[in-house]
């Protein structure tokens, strides 16, 4: 496998179009435009300059969909993501490929699902005839591909990532004191430096997972509050904090064994743990902000597509949870901001469209006017983006860790299996997106249930999975 | 995730860091120490996991030296601040600052260098930045670059560095409460900053036991930060959980 990657690494350079004849090609064929972005390139370049765009990916870790101040949430203030919301588009039915770190990113970087590339857990590497968008760009392209910060397939981080130049590592657990290198780096790179090619960086953040450590710090319930004049500042629990409790039992074992039931914690001590994420994510506004002001320093905005998101979300108290790894919105749900003033429309809201993080990397081929990789199984979101076209996806599927669930979105409903257990779930997100009531239980939908469950068949018919990944044989026999 | 490691559970007092053996001594000073004159701080940077026995290590320093200021009224700082991050990349920062001498040693003018290295111990030059600004230029800048009009320039304007001096020279004082906005790094902006002084405790360490006085602070992008001061109203500890 890994000689046919050097071969078709070969073969690209041999083909490798310099960007003086793409400027060219783009004047004299600027009728030439594909119908599908998958397998095609199309003429996207900037309105401003006609040159490629640099491409910024900005990934945070662990952050809850719903934690943008200009997206309405009054718990945060957070600068730099409401510049970009305001200066960009957004999606709001984006979804993470899998709600855990590395499967997330092994999916956000190939465009593929966590089955495929063979990263189902943390911790490992991406399939060896897999490229990720690094490698792609560099065998593709003129870009120069940079990487700061978090990797996780499989080191935490990595002084050598094929693919990209590293512009520095950060600190495991610890984006509070790590993630500034990760911004830092960026901001003086794009400061610095002085090259006519375009750049592709992937900036990612640790923040705000460092919840991860405020938890094992704060489990036992401390109550009343260590800093009582915050009383009156501490966010209201979520609508829906309780539940109809209609669940498979993995959920019901995570919830268990995480920290607000061990600490025993009261209403008090789960609104202070509110109110100290969205601290955490204040924290990783600022460091998305120092990179920010570096593009807009370099007069760069009009020739720098941002996109922002983050791996997977968090539980934030919703369904009592915390952490991720469920398959519940507050885990699965995650931002999703793409921006270029003259490019992108400003101020768009996209309320309709289904997206996962393997749509991330065709959009950012489409944008580059690069081909993209076979068997891609993300989509490029241009149509959407430009001309505010609702695409006819009817569903997505999402994974869970270790193969242990699968989830279906369609157009009104969410359903959720889990591998072994008897219980599924279907959610009316159209009349509870807050996924109170499991309709799974009623007679009433089992024709829905049905539906969803061929759906999730024909997904999985298509799937090109990882030889070593446990556990699949059972969902052929279902 | 549910490895059977004991996490810590609570608060990281200075109690709590003597038993995870994040602190064995605390220094020992030859003559009073003199908040308003001269001197230079080193504290070392440890890192919590949230486990008592795993992942906690020490990651860099910073130090602040408190200077002469030729201009009256106001106090001049040197800064340098190490971190070694994963797999052997350091990042260092050195900054000179110079401020009023107020309550919150407010700002007036500051450069900042910063500097990465690689594994191989060797300069990473395209990444290396200096920066010079002034408060009244920056505030000017928060009004129309990226980032708001939501800004209250008129807010007391420190920096995170600053206030390691400043917190040294406030009374001791359960009416205390300070009210500001912050630099962090002297790049990133935190808003609606309130400063209180709590109370005092005693510390048990090398067995003698230090009577210590605490100040909280807190707002917006940051946790809480705890300030622990000696009798001598030296800042020997300042954690963040």
């Amino acid at each position: 496998m890994i000689e046919q990657k050097k071969k078709s690494i070969r073969k690209t350079k041999e083909d490798l179009i310099t960007r003086r004849k793409f400027i060219k090609i783009i004047g004299s064929a600027s009728t030439l435009l594909s119908i599908s972005g998958i397998g095609f390139t199309r003429n996207i370049v900037t309105s401003k300059t006609k040159t490629l765009p640099n491409i910024l990916l900005i990934i945070t870790d662990q952050q809850h969909i719903d934690t943008i101040s200009a997206r309405g949430c009054r718990n945060v203030d957070t600068l730099a993501m409401d510049h970009l919301v305001k200066q960009g588009t957004c999606f709001t039915e984006s979804y993470s490929a899998n709600p855990i770190c590395s499967p997330a990113r092994s999916s956000l970087l190939t465009g593929r699902p966590s089955s495929e590339t063979g990263v189902h857990v943390n911790g490992r590497p991406i399939r060896n005839d897999i490229f990720n968008i690094g490698q792609w760009f560099q065998s593709h392209s003129r870009y120069e591909t940079v990487y700061a910060g978090k990797w996780h397939l499989p080191g935490t981080h990595q002084a050598q990532i094929s693919g990209f130049r590293v512009l520095t590592t950060a600190m495991s657990f610890h984006g509070i004191l790590g993630d500034t290198a990760t911004s830092q780096a960026c901001a003086a790179y794009i400061h610095n430096r002085s090259s006519s090619n375009p750049y592709l960086m992937v900036a990612a953040f640790m923040q705000p997972h460092d919840i991860c450590e405020w938890l094992r710090l704060n489990q036992n319930n401390h109550e009343p509050l260590r800093y009582k004049e915050l009383a009156n500042e501490l966010p209201q629990l979520p609508d829906n904090f309780d539940f109809d409790g209609q669940e498979p039992k993995y959920l019901i074992n995570m919830r268990n064994n995480d920290e607000p039931a061990l600490g025993g914690w009261g209403e008090e001590h789960w609104r202070y743990y509110l109110w100290s994420y969205y601290r955490q994510v204040e924290m990783v506004d600022a460091q998305i902000g120092r990179i920010l002001q570096a593009v807009y320093d370099k007069r760069q905005e009009q020739e720098t597509i941002i996109i922002f998101t983050s791996d997977h979300g968090e539980g934030l108290g919703h369904h009592r949870n915390v952490r991720k790894n469920i398959s519940y919105n507050e885990a699965l749900k995650v931002p999703f901001v793409i921006s270029c003033p003259g490019l992108i429309p400003t101020k768009q809201v996209n309320t309709q469209q289904l997206i996962t993080g393997m749509d991330i990397m065709p959009t950012i081929c489409d944008y580059s006017g690069i081909s993209c990789p076979e068997n891609i199984r993300g989509r490029s979101l241009v149509s959407e983006i430009t001309g505010g076209i609702n695409n006819t996806t009817q569903f997505i599927v999402m994974e869970l860790a270790a193969n242990k669930g699968r989830v279906v979105r369609s157009e009104r409903y969410k359903y959720v299996v889990y591998h072994e257990d008897p219980i599924e779930q279907l959610f009316d997100i159209q009349n509870d997106p807050g996924e109170n009531v499991n309709l799974a239980v009623s007679a009433d939908y089992s024709v829905i249930v049905d539906r969803h469950r061929k759906m999730l068949k024909q997904w999985e018919s298509k799937l090109d999975t990882a030889t070593d990944l446990p556990a699949m044989d059972a969902w052929w026999r279902q | 995730m549910h490895r059977k490691r004991t996490p810590v559970g609570t608060p990281l007092t200075p109690n709590l860091l003597v038993d995870l053996g994040a602190i064995d001594k605390l220094g020992r000073y030859d003559g009073d120490f003199n908040p308003h004159g001269l001197y230079v701080n080193l504290y070392r940077i440890w890192t919590c996991h949230g486990y008592r026995k795993s992942g906690n290590r020490t990651r860099g320093y910073l130090k602040i030296e408190r200077q002469l200021s030729d201009l009256a009224g106001t106090i001049a700082y040197k800064i340098t601040r190490k971190i070694l991050n994963d797999h052997g990349f350091l990042q260092c920062y050195s900054a000179s600052i110079l401020s009023r001498n107020d309550e919150l040693s407010s700002l007036i003018k500051w450069k900042l260098h910063s500097q990465f290295f690689g594994p191989d111990g060797e300069i990473i030059p395209d990444l290396e930045i200096k920066k010079a600004d002034t408060a009244e230029s920056y505030q000017h800048k928060m009004k129309t670059g990226i980032g708001t009009t939501r800004v209250n320039g008129d807010t007391n304007l420190t920096a995170d560095w600053c206030l390691f001096d400043a917190i040294q020279r406030l009374p001791v004082n359960t009416g205390l409460a300070l009210e500001f906005n912050m630099l962090e790094e002297m790049t990133m902006f935190r808003k609606n900053h309130r400063l209180r002084y709590d109370k005092q405790e005693r510390l048990n360490i090398s067995g003698e036991s230090r009577k210590l006085f605490r100040f909280h602070q807190y707002g917006q992008g940051t946790l809480p930060t705890e300030y622990w001061l000696d009798v001598k109203q030296r800042l020997i500890l300042a954690s963040q959980f």
